[in-house]
């Protein structure tokens, strides 16, 4: 089956990306591990993702999988300004690239996101730092429990220079969160804090600084001691409930539309400015546009 | 087992026991008591005082010995108990204290109105009693909090339910009965019409999010529990 | 859009891709008519239509924002409507047209807010009830004074006879369920705590707040502006958004078909007997009597 992605990135990816099972408590641990980068998801990095769920799905001795990430945040989302194959093909980007990526590497059925709602095992997302973007409206609210540190920070962040991706328009966060929470941060980009999005709903367990791992192992120790057969029915109960309420994909694949935005004279060409200097130089753009100082 | 006593245009059904003590007999019979005063043109509301420590289990094959057989059909049917409540015609208010689990906990769930003693304790049905109604725990409690409810085994505290959203209102034990009586006769003052149409609104809206949709399928996964190799099939990938 | 202030409604520009729409509240009540609300929907239509607008502010001039519907507005609701003169009561058909056709229908306020191409910001303050709370369910984003009060007294008197599906989508199924049976209130507090709206600041900062956000907001370009509210519309078939505002337009003219029985409290009968002031007063002793609601009061403007 066609994978994209750079070479390198493919290559990069299986060291990006880590998965450690712990059989004795039945818990594995999926590890983003690009610190550099803060643990930005390339394609390739999201297929992975993929692969091992696909993988321990299979492994009858693991009933919990963790989601965590290395360095100061828990991930900043979506690679951007990524060559997953889809430059230099046409003059233009395709709507037939867009839907690609919307439907097989974000938000769609095939999507990474996806398979981490489908798993039959229990999935934990264990938060610090920022949770952004990308890892927050497909990868930590598709975990079933989500578990932060006080000082963690999680919401679409890069809604306001980046266009649409969805994030209020999907109806798994209106569930989660209720349609303001959802429309909130989807609309102004602002971060919720562990707090808010404790009362809110989306984080169930928030915990002092310097307590989150030994929290997490607590929770996953706990749950993977339970029974195969009644953790397999209680997931196909929450599956089955999230497809009744359509709590599966966007109606339309978000970021689908993102590709095609114009930006008028007035307004900041964010991508251009990252194809021209660089994603810290665009941010930095933004703050001297806009003051957002996230 | 029941006792039935009206006041004014509410009727006030005691539960003082389990709720399968009496069995599939027992079931039936609250069952059609909820349902004449759901046609009975004096009544505004039904009250439902629920004990504490009412055992967890509905079905047949792991139901305690001591306590006679209860069809999935009496409870989960169409026109079984579950439904009975969470599709009432008139508002249905349940009194709660201590460990609500089981049929209990569900009775609160899908009432109207919860009013509960602050010792109370809500047990997650989810992993006992196959037709739990789950789109019902997430649209009340909202999707996350209804997952870690089912999947951690934490209890919900009378002050969690609360910010949770699953009672509307808490006193202490010697009070309970009047706030419950407070709430029940608030109902009362409204015009029976207007309780219907809000009755109406309510329901209509229930099964276009997809309540009786979970009623109707989740029959299926009980069954499927019984062969957890199933479960473990991957999805749509 | 151009700045014009008329009787009904201030429209200005704040800032160059903001559009600010605040009441006046000509009159002493706080009550909306429809006149206002016709007039507001007008607002946003002429709002869509503007490429340099990205963000709507709605709020008031003065310390309500909406106490309810105008009460002789409510009685007159049906007299437009094709059938709604002829015998003593407005016909089924007349009535299903007039909540359709104001509120919940294509040409209706709430639709026109759901459906407006650009991020609509509600800055409340003071009383948010009935028509009030469902411009702020409708409104992408909401910022209340301290004072802000939300719910539907009218929900307790003739039943839920409006819109459910946003109220159970915002603050979940038992507490929709208590606004409509209980009559429940929400001080500003409360009501972003169980996420009705986002942000309380004192009463002084509630209009500048909103205009903040919409200049955050307005930071973003227009095309993904209007991608996510269009994509916003479909999820929100998908939350049966849709059939909420079907099933309210049918409670909606079923209200007036309400028979009260002996002993029942009339408040249609009130008002065409005593008028509607005298009605609303003893709509509330009758409700809150023998109540420890904590919110009722004689203030006429809190019973619906």
């Amino acid at each position: 089956m066609r994978r994209f992605g750079s070479n390198e990135a493919k290559q990069a990816a299986t060291t990006q990306v880590l998965c450690d099972v712990d059989h004795s408590s039945h818990v594995a641990y999926i590890t983003l591990n690009r610190p550099d980068k803060r643990n930005a998801l390339s394609v390739p990095m999201r297929y992975r993702m993929t692969d091992l769920l696909h993988e321990l799905e299979d492994d009858p001795e693991v009933r919990v999988i963790v989601f965590r990430g290395t360095g100061p945040s828990f991930s900043s989302g979506a690679e951007i300004n990524e060559d997953w194959g889809q430059r230099g093909k046409h003059k233009r980007f395709t709507v037939e690239q867009a839907y690609l990526y919307s439907a097989e590497m974000t938000w769609g059925r095939g999507g990474f996101g996806q398979a981490i709602a489908r798993c039959p095992k229990v999935t934990i997302a264990q938060l610090h730092g920022y949770c952004a973007a990308a890892s927050y409206f497909l990868l930590a609210s598709r975990c079933d429990l989500l578990v932060a540190e006080s000082g963690a920070r999680i919401g679409a962040l890069e809604a306001r220079f980046m266009g649409p991706a969805a994030a209020t328009a999907s109806l798994h966060l209106v569930r989660i969160l209720g349609t303001k929470g959802a429309n909130f941060t989807g609309y102004t980009g602002e971060a919720m804090t562990a707090a808010r999005a404790n009362n809110l709903g989306l984080i169930q367990k928030v915990v002092p600084e310097g307590e989150l791992e030994a929290a997490v192992d607590r929770l996953a120790r706990d749950i993977g001691a339970r029974s195969t057969g009644e953790l397999l029915f209680l997931k196909a109960r929450i599956r089955f409930g999230e497809s009744i309420l359509h709590a599966n994909v966007p109606v339309v694949t978000g970021l689908l539309m993102s590709h095609f935005l114009r930006r008028e004279s007035d307004e900041h060409d964010f991508f251009s400015t990252v194809q021209r200097g660089g994603v810290k130089e665009a941010l930095m753009e933004e703050r001297r546009r806009h003051g957002a100082d996230e | 087992m029941i006792e039935k006593n009206v006041a004014g245009s509410v009727a006030w059904i005691d539960i003082p026991g389990p709720l399968q003590a009496d069995g599939e007999r027992g079931i039936r019979s609250l069952t059609d008591e909820i349902r004449d005063c759901m046609v009975d043109d004096d009544l505004k509301a039904v009250v439902l005082v629920l004990a504490d420590s009412v055992p967890e289990t509905a079905r047949r094959d792991t139901m305690p010995n001591d306590f006679p057989p209860v069809t999935l059909r009496s409870l989960a049917g169409p026109t079984g108990l579950y439904e009975v409540v969470a599709y009432s015609s008139k508002p249905v208010i349940t009194q709660v204290q201590g460990t609500c689990q089981g049929i209990a906990c569900l009775l609160a769930l899908y009432s109207d109105i919860t009013v509960a003693g602050d010792d109370v304790t809500f047990h997650s049905p989810f992993s006992h009693v196959a037709d739990s109604n789950f789109v019902m725990a997430s649209l009340t409690l909202r999707h996350n909090r209804a997952k870690w409810w089912l999947l951690s085994g934490d209890p919900i505290d009378a002050r969690t339910a609360v910010r949770f959203g699953l009672v509307q209102s808490v006193a202490e034990l010697a009070d309970l009965r009047n706030r419950t009586a407070e709430i029940a006769a608030r109902i009362g003052r409204v015009p029976s019409d207007a309780l219907t149409i809000s009755k109406m609104n309510i329901n209509a809206c229930l099964d276009a999010l997809g309540v009786g949709q979970d009623f109707d399928t989740s029959g299926l996964l009980g069954a499927a529990r019984e062969h957890p190799h199933h479960l473990a099939s991957k999805g749509a990938t | 859009m151009t700045e014009s202030k008329s009787h009904l409604w201030n429209l200005a520009r704040p800032g160059r891709h903001i559009a600010a729409i605040r009441r006046t509240n000509r009159g002493d009540s706080t009550r909306l008519g429809l006149d206002e609300m016709v007039a507001l929907r007008e607002s946003l239509i002429s709002v869509a239509d503007d490429d340099d607008v990205k963000t709507v502010v709605i709020g008031t001039e003065s310390k309500h924002f909406c106490s309810g519907l105008r009460i002789s507005d409510a009685a007159a609701l049906y007299d437009e409507a094709p059938g709604g003169e002829s015998g003593k009561y407005p016909s089924l058909r007349a009535r299903l047209w007039a909540h359709d056709h104001h509120f919940w229908g294509k040409d209706g306020l709430y639709t026109a807010i759901k459906r407006c191409p650009k991020v609509v910001i509600l800055a409340n303050v003071g009383n948010c009830y009935g028509p009030g709370l469902f411009i702020a369910l409708c409104s992408d984003i909401v910022v209340s004074g301290e004072s802000g009060h939300f719910g539907n007294p009218r929900w307790h008197h003739l039943g839920a006879d409006g819109d459910m599906m946003m109220l159970i989508n915002a603050v979940g199924l038992k507490r929709a369920r208590a606004a409509a049976l209980l009559g429940t209130f929400w001080d500003a507090q409360d009501a972003r705590r169980v996420g009705l709206i986002d942000e309380v600041v004192p009463d002084r900062d509630a209009w500048t707040s909103g205009v903040s956000y919409a200049e955050a907001i307005s930071g973003a370009v227009r095309d993904g502006l209007a991608a996510e509210k269009y994509l916003s519309i479909a999820a929100d078939e998908k939350a049966q958004v849709g059939t909420g505002f079907a099933i309210a337009t049918l409670m909606g003219a079923m209200a007036s078909n309400i028979h009260f029985r002996e002993g029942e409290f009339n408040l249609l009968r009130e008002y065409q007997r005593n008028g509607p002031e005298v009605a609303v007063r003893k709509a509330i002793q009758h409700f809150e009597s023998g109540s420890r609601n904590r919110d009722a009061s004689d203030d006429p403007d809190r019973a619906g």
